[in-house]
């Protein structure tokens, strides 16, 4: 450790559990969830959810804490130094660059995803988003005439702000550039501020706030009736949830959803998306706690804040209320098209029938905003703490060096087409899974599960069953380990037969060189970070 | 919605509802004991 023997605290508890329920708290939960959810099976899906909650998402939230509470007793705020302190093994350090490669790679595309929900939110205030024609809808209107007539001029109005396509190159307006600035000016603010004078705050004005807006937009949704057709309303999105379908649709043939892995993998991939599990960032907040703070509780709580908004506020929104309007039919093609079409495309739509539908409509794009400020601040402290607690920079020193090299390496995700894919696939897909696998192993198998359990247990006020631990280090690594060999096998082993490998693009965009910048871009990061590790690490061996 | 939907609706907010009641209400009632405790102290404090 070269940083200050004297890391900051955490000032209070509630402060460090809204701060890690903001870590939590995404975009994920009100755009990912109830899409993920109706795609596969609705309440059919909330098996494999709350089976991958209890065994998977749980025994390694808890894990995450104590490593990092771990760590931060021992000066390191960051994985390769907490991977180092556990193992005593020359390459647990450069193991650990994984965990300070996702956050650093998701905060610079989250950062502008994130940007777009206050851009939207300026244009609703302002009313400026398109108009609806308030006579185009009527009863018994097809999927694809509300897409056509309704949805399109939105739809549209997106492309053109998140930037048209030309060649290998993005589009992009001037207003989007701004507004995205602005949001960067004000994380590299807030992170310079320290953890308890920059994101505490933060977490203290932001998450009551989001709560109090998800809880007024839920009543609208839910007292507006039969706005366009008594044959359905916003109870019909609800349904269209909750109701579970044992049979659905998968590349044109009927299966059985709990036998199909597709659900299982979806489950606890939104699991890993929405808790923030293997992103490095609970370690990082959890090494400001003091030694005695109670983990087991707080984490307890942070997890269920984070699930209180998935499942209850996330699932009453998007859903029932594109429902209410297009009815159950459009719904489930709108949920099909992804998280930013049922934000950003149709709940302006949505919103644009109602009286004070813009102020409506900033009211939702602030929640997100809101959701994603508290998330891209948890995940820049993470390169933030390595740099002072193992480079030694001050903060100030520390969130200037990570601003400039968040604003330079977010022009590929502005500029360049696929840019952003391809990083979400590698740092939020692919990543988060292999982290938590090596975690797992290292905490239970390498460290010692006896001696995790114990650390796990100090300072707690309740005591966690002894089937966790049964848990954590037999079936974890067993569900995790079969997430990785199934993306492996998907996204690997069947290309190569397949002998689409080097033509199509893993990431879900079409190859062309933008695609292989960017993946060129994500290796000498990684190779960088390496090879800082080494230089922090080379002066300690010495000495050591 | 059918009874299936409502039954599965019921189940998992009662879940998710109940862990984030117990967790604050043993978030709320620890810190209300620790400023007690810290008030105590200081009252302790003043008088001698």
């Amino acid at each position: 450790m070269k940083g200050n023997n004297k890391r900051e605290r955490w000032k209070t508890k509630i402060g460090l559990v809204l701060a890690m329920s903001g870590n939590a708290i995404g975009l994920g939960n009100f755009l990912r969830f109830p899409g993920k959810a109706a795609e596969n099976g609705g309440g059919a899906f909330m098996i494999p959810y709350f089976i991958a909650f209890i065994l998977m998402a749980i025994p390694l939230m808890w894990l995450e804490w104590t490593q990092g509470r771990f760590g931060g007793m021992r000066g390191h705020g960051t994985t390769p130094g907490m991977f180092q302190a556990m193992w005593k093994s020359r390459i647990a350090k450069y193991i650990g660059v994984i965990g300070i490669f996702i956050p650093t790679v998701v905060v610079v595309y989250y950062t502008y995803i994130g940007s777009w929900t206050l851009g939207y939110g300026i244009y609703s205030l302002l009313d400026l988003l398109p108009k609806v024609d308030q006579t185009a809808l009527h009863n018994g209107m097809s999927p694809q005439e509300i897409s056509a007539l309704i949805l399109k001029p939105f739809d549209d109005f997106r492309s053109g702000y998140t930037g048209i396509v030309s060649g290998e190159f993005l589009k992009v307006q001037v207003f989007t550039y701004f507004v995205f600035i602005a949001v960067l000016i004000l994380s590299v603010w807030l992170l310079a501020r320290g953890i308890s004078r920059g994101i505490e705050i933060l977490a203290k004005i932001a998450m009551p706030m989001l709560f109090v807006i998800a809880v007024i937009l839920v009543i609208r949704v839910f007292t507006l009736g039969h706005p366009v057709s008594g044959d359905y309303g916003p109870l019909d999105g609800l349904a269209f949830l909750w109701e579970p379908k044992w049979f659905i649709e998968r590349n044109g043939q009927q299966v059985f959803v709990l036998l199909d892995p597709k659900t299982w993998l979806e489950a606890a991939g939104q699991m890993f998306f929405t808790l923030s599990l293997g992103f490095g960032a609970i370690q990082c907040y959890a090494s400001y706690l003091y030694q005695d703070e109670d983990v087991v509780l707080t984490g307890m709580a942070t997890t269920s804040a984070n699930e209180f908004a998935e499942v209850i506020l996330g699932g009453s929104l998007a859903i029932p209320a594109a429902a209410a309007f297009f009815g159950i039919a459009s719904a489930q093609v709108i949920a099909s098209q992804g998280s930013f079409y049922l934000g950003f495309t149709s709940i302006p739509a949505v919103f644009g029938f109602l009286p004070a539908g813009h102020f409506l409509g900033a009211l939702w794009f602030f929640l997100l905003f809101l959701a994603a400020l508290t998330s891209i601040v948890a995940m820049a402290q993470p390169m933030i703490a390595f740099l002072e607690d193992e480079i030694g920079f001050t903060r100030r020193q520390a969130a200037i060096v990570l601003g400039i090299f968040w604003f330079l390496s977010s022009h590929i995700c502005i500029y360049l087409r696929g840019g952003w894919q391809v990083m979400d696939f590698w740092a939020g897909t692919f990543g988060p899974p292999l982290l938590a696998f090596i975690e797992v192993i290292l905490m239970m198998w390498i460290f010692g599960g006896d001696k995790i359990w114990k650390e796990l247990h100090r300072g707690a006020t309740l005591k966690v069953p002894r089937f966790f631990y049964y848990t954590a280090k037999y079936i974890t690594p067993v569900f995790l380990g079969i997430i990785l060999l199934t993306w492996f096998y998907q996204n690997i082993a069947m290309p190569i037969v397949r002998g689409s490998f080097l033509n199509v693009a893993l990431e879900g965009v079409e190859m062309g060189w933008a695609v292989w910048t960017t993946r060129l871009f994500l290796f000498f990061l990684f190779c960088g970070l390496c090879v800082l590790v080494y230089l922090a690490w080379r002066g300690r061996e010495v000495t050591e | 919605m059918n009874w299936q939907g409502w039954i599965f609706m019921i189940i998992a907010w009662s879940l998710v509802g109940c862990l984030f009641f117990y967790a604050f209400y043993h978030i709320f009632s620890g810190e209300r004991v620790r400023h007690k405790r810290t008030q105590d102290k200081r009252e302790k404090g003043s008088k001698r």
